[in-house]
Order: structure tokens, then sequence, then C-alpha cells
């Protein structure tokens, strides 16, 4: 009893330490709390909102959505590949296998946003530098996470191919794939929603979509334009999960 | 027409003896059946006839040629020749009844007609005589999921004819089905043997069905055989020298 309370004091004052330091190094100025009527103030602006550039915005969301459409699906093909061959079961070689897997890793270890960084020499800060960014990310995430439900599969149905001669792609693409169709589905899904969101914050830095526009309101200090931007993307995220859930429902 | 020399299987190091030193030679027209206990080693000793499984020692033979060294495209030709089903069926689940029953040609279809899925019109058209002939081409178009197991067996079997082999291997085909679906099945399978003339090599557990189709049993216990012989021999003491006493 008391080893456990003593326990719990501990967590509790390690808790309240971290607390301090972090408050400290983060140089958080309280003081300036009374001048929160300055954000009260930005808020007010919004107001009546100004639908006069709905147009282009509405045009801009379609983008961000094909900027992560398009990274998504791009790291789908290619990862389906990928992940026979980083899967134990199906992998040609032991070789094949860690390489695969470890370059994976590695991929994924990078953050999208490094990976977009590199683009920009090339592309610039443009669309094309994050479907690229979103490409290798997903590309890397989509096969580790095929790769799993490759080795996790059945192996009845494998056996069954296998056991009229068919050859060891065929033995893939029918006594594996069909019976994790729904899981790649979903998960392909999930990256997208994922990406769409990337591909918001992206657009903030100057890559197009969406958020580049919100960001340009902000700065130009349209606040009732900006304003409709945000309900845009409340309503488009909104949207994505709405879809994402009768999506898994339905295939399932 | 295969031939079990001196086969021996452990699965892991440690482990018990699956199979051990069995021989066993199986003749064109024959119907064997394989008796013994879950666990004796039958579903072993069938997965050793089409490699699914390779032997720790011994040799398995067909036709002259071995199994056991035969690697890629030999042992796919190999297995190409033996037709096989299973206890819990194995069908491809999402996939209709029809594309289940052709995988029995994806070994000498040309790669990319499945890798597309293309299947030329004759190959449909054996595919539907082949659940006519096992009685269910009114369920081509169904997934095969949504089938009874009985049902399902019939798609494997169809599957079989579809593939033409010389031999069919059974691993307990009968054992997830009611008892009269069980009856049902196995004279499917009697009346393919004996029509077919395919020679035949099945696991079951039942001796009463087993003496009904057999040609010739063959008992395993613990990995070894202990009984080989016609099924007019098999009596209560035989079946005690398979089974062992109950526990």
């Amino acid at each position: 009893m008391m080893a456990v309370r003593r326990k719990v004091l501990l967590t509790l004052l390690l808790v309240l330490v971290a607390v301090i330091f972090s408050v400290q190094d983060a140089e958080l100025n309280f003081g300036e709390i009374g001048e929160l009527s300055n954000s009260a103030d930005f808020l007010a602006q919004m107001w009546p909102l100004d639908f006069s550039m709905l147009g282009h915005s509405l045009e801009e969301t379609l983008i961000t959505v094909e900027i992560a459409f398009l990274g998504t699906l791009a790291g789908l093909v290619v990862s389906f590949p990928l992940a026979f061959l980083a899967a134990r079961n199906t992998s040609p070689h032991p070789t094949v296998y860690n390489g695969v897997r470890s370059f994976l890793t590695f991929l994924r270890s990078v953050p999208e946003l490094v990976l977009a960084l590199i683009f920009v020499p090339t592309f610039g800060l443009e669309p094309l530098t994050v479907i690229m960014a979103l490409f290798l990310h997903n590309g890397a995430v989509l096969g580790k996470l095929l790769s799993e439900l490759v080795e996790a599969a059945e192996p009845g149905p494998q056996e069954a191919v296998a056991s009229t001669g068919a050859r060891g792609v065929l033995v893939a693409l029918y006594g594996i794939v069909p019976q994790i169709f729904p899981n790649i589905l979903s998960h392909s899904f999930y990256r997208f929603e994922v990406g769409v969101r990337s591909s918001l914050l992206f657009g903030a830095i100057g890559a197009g979509g969406i958020g580049d526009v919100l960001y340009l309101h902000f700065k130009t200090f349209e606040y009732a334009a900006m304003a409709v931007d945000v309900l845009l993307i409340m309503v488009l995220i909104w949207f994505l999960d709405y879809m994402g859930s009768y999506f898994r429902a339905k295939v399932i | 027409m295969l031939q079990f020399v001196d086969v021996s299987k452990r699965y892991a190091h440690g482990a018990p003896l699956a199979l051990s030193q069995v021989s066993l030679d199986v003749a064109e027209g024959e119907f064997v059946v394989v008796l013994g206990r879950s666990g004796a080693g039958k579903s072993t000793l069938i997965r050793c006839a089409n490699g699914l499984v390779s032997p720790s020692s011994g040799e398995v033979r067909w036709n002259g040629r071995s199994v056991t060294a035969a690697r890629h495209r030999e042992l796919l030709d190999l297995r190409s020749e033996m037709g096989m089903i299973f206890q819990q069926f194995h069908l491809i689940d999402r996939l209709d009844v029809q594309t289940n029953v052709m995988v029995g040609r994806f070994h000498d279809l040309p790669l990319w007609r499945v890798l597309i899925g293309s299947f030329p019109a004759e190959v449909r058209e054996q595919a539907r005589q082949a659940l006519a002939r096992v009685g269910i081409d009114h369920l081509a178009e169904q997934r095969a999921d949504g089938l009874s197991g009985g049902q399902q067996q019939r798609v494997a079997i169809a599957r079989v004819l579809m593939q033409r082999p010389k031999l069919l291997l059974g691993d307990e085909p009968v054992a997830s089905l009611d008892p009269v679906t069980a009856d049902v099945i196995l004279k499917l399978l009697k009346e393919i043997h004996q029509q077919e003339r395919m020679t035949t090599l099945l696991n079951l557990h039942d001796v009463r069905l087993a003496k009904q189709v057999a040609t010739r049993i063959v008992g395993i216990r613990s990995g070894r055989v202990v009984f080989d012989g016609p099924p007019d021999q098999v009596d209560d003491a035989r079946i005690r020298e398979i089974y062992g006493a109950a526990e």
C-alpha cells in the first residue's frame, strides 16, 4: 500500500518539475494575458463573413484534396509490391526482406517536412513538392502496414492455390490479396485523410491549396475572407471523417 | 505411382518427430485412406506428397521423379499433377465460385491472363462443367464465403476436377461437415475415383467412413505406420493398435 502511494507521489513530483522547467524555457509571459482583447478584436473582425472570394477558395480546397490524393495513390502503388518483398512469408530471400524493411524504416523516420524541403530547390514551393513528400512518406508507411497484413494473412487459401502448381506471384495475388483487400483500402483512406491535413499545413508555408490561401488572407488582414477559409477546412475535415467511416463500414 | 521412402519430419529443433521413417507406395487406381488420431502425422504425410511440407530426411517420389529434390518450375509441374482438398476448404472467400474453380488451371494458363483475371471462354465453360459435375453449377456467380460447408467442399472438388490431376490428396476433407453431408461428399469422391479413375489418398479419422470407401487402409500412430492392408482386416484389435487406449 505504502509502496503504491510513494510511486504516485514520485510521479506527481516528476510531472511538476517538468512543468516548471517547460514554462521557464518557453519564456511564457502571462502578463500579456491582459491583452487578450486583441484576440477578441481579431475574432470580431471576421464578422460579417466575406464570401466574395469563395469561388477561388473552393478551387484551392479542391487542390489541397488533389495533392493528398495523388501523393497517397502514388505511395500505395509503389508500396504494394514492396510490401510483399518486406513480408517474411512472401519475400524471395532474407536479404531482400531485411533490405526493403530497413529502407522503409529509414524513409519513415524522415519527417514529411524534411522530405518536402529536399524537393523545394527542384520544384519550388509548389504542389508537386508536397505530392513528392507525401508520396515518399506514404510509400514507406503503407509499405510497412501492408507487409504486416501480408504476414498475418491466413495460410489456408495460400496453400490451396499453391497446391495446384500456381507460381508464387499468383499465390500472393489470389491467396493473399483478396483477404487483405478491405484492410488495404481502409489503411489507404486513412493515409489520405492524414495527407489532407499535411497538405493543409504545407499550404501555409506557401505550397498552394486552401492552407496557402488562408495564410495569405491572414497576412493581408482580410479576416472576414479568412473565416470563410476556416469554415471550408472544417467542412472538409468533417466530410472526410464521415466518408472514412462510411467507406470502412461498406467494404468490410 | 507415389512413393514415400523412409520419410521423417521434425518441424523444429527439439520437437518430436511428426513422421518417423515412413515408407509407403501408392499404386495407380488405389483409394488409400490414412487413419490415426489427431497429431499422429496424417496431415504431414499428405503435405509431403506435393511438397507443401519438405521431409527432414527420406524422399518422396512421384512416377520416378523426386518431389523432395524438385525446385521452382519442376516442383510446380509436379504439384499440378496432384489435386488437393482441405478440412477447412480454403477457398478464396471474397471471389466468386467460378473463379475459385478456375484456380485449378492457373498452372497452365498464360501468366498475364491470370494476373489481369481475363480467362478464356473455354476455361470458363470448363469451370461450369466441373461445377455441374459436383451439382452446384447454379452457384457459379456467388461469393465463396456465402456457401455452406458442403457446398464449399464441392467447389474445392470442382477445382481439382478442373486441374485434371492424376492423384487426389485430401487432408480430412469431411471432418468439418455434419455426418450426412460428410457421407455425401465422400460418396462423391468415391464416384470420381471410379469414373475418372482418379487415384486417391485421403486422411480420415472416422473408421466407419474409411471402410466404406477405401481399397486400402494405412494406420499411423505417433508418426509411424502401424497398419497397412485391406479394409476388411481392420477389426477392433487393429483399431486399438492404431488409436491406442482411450486416455
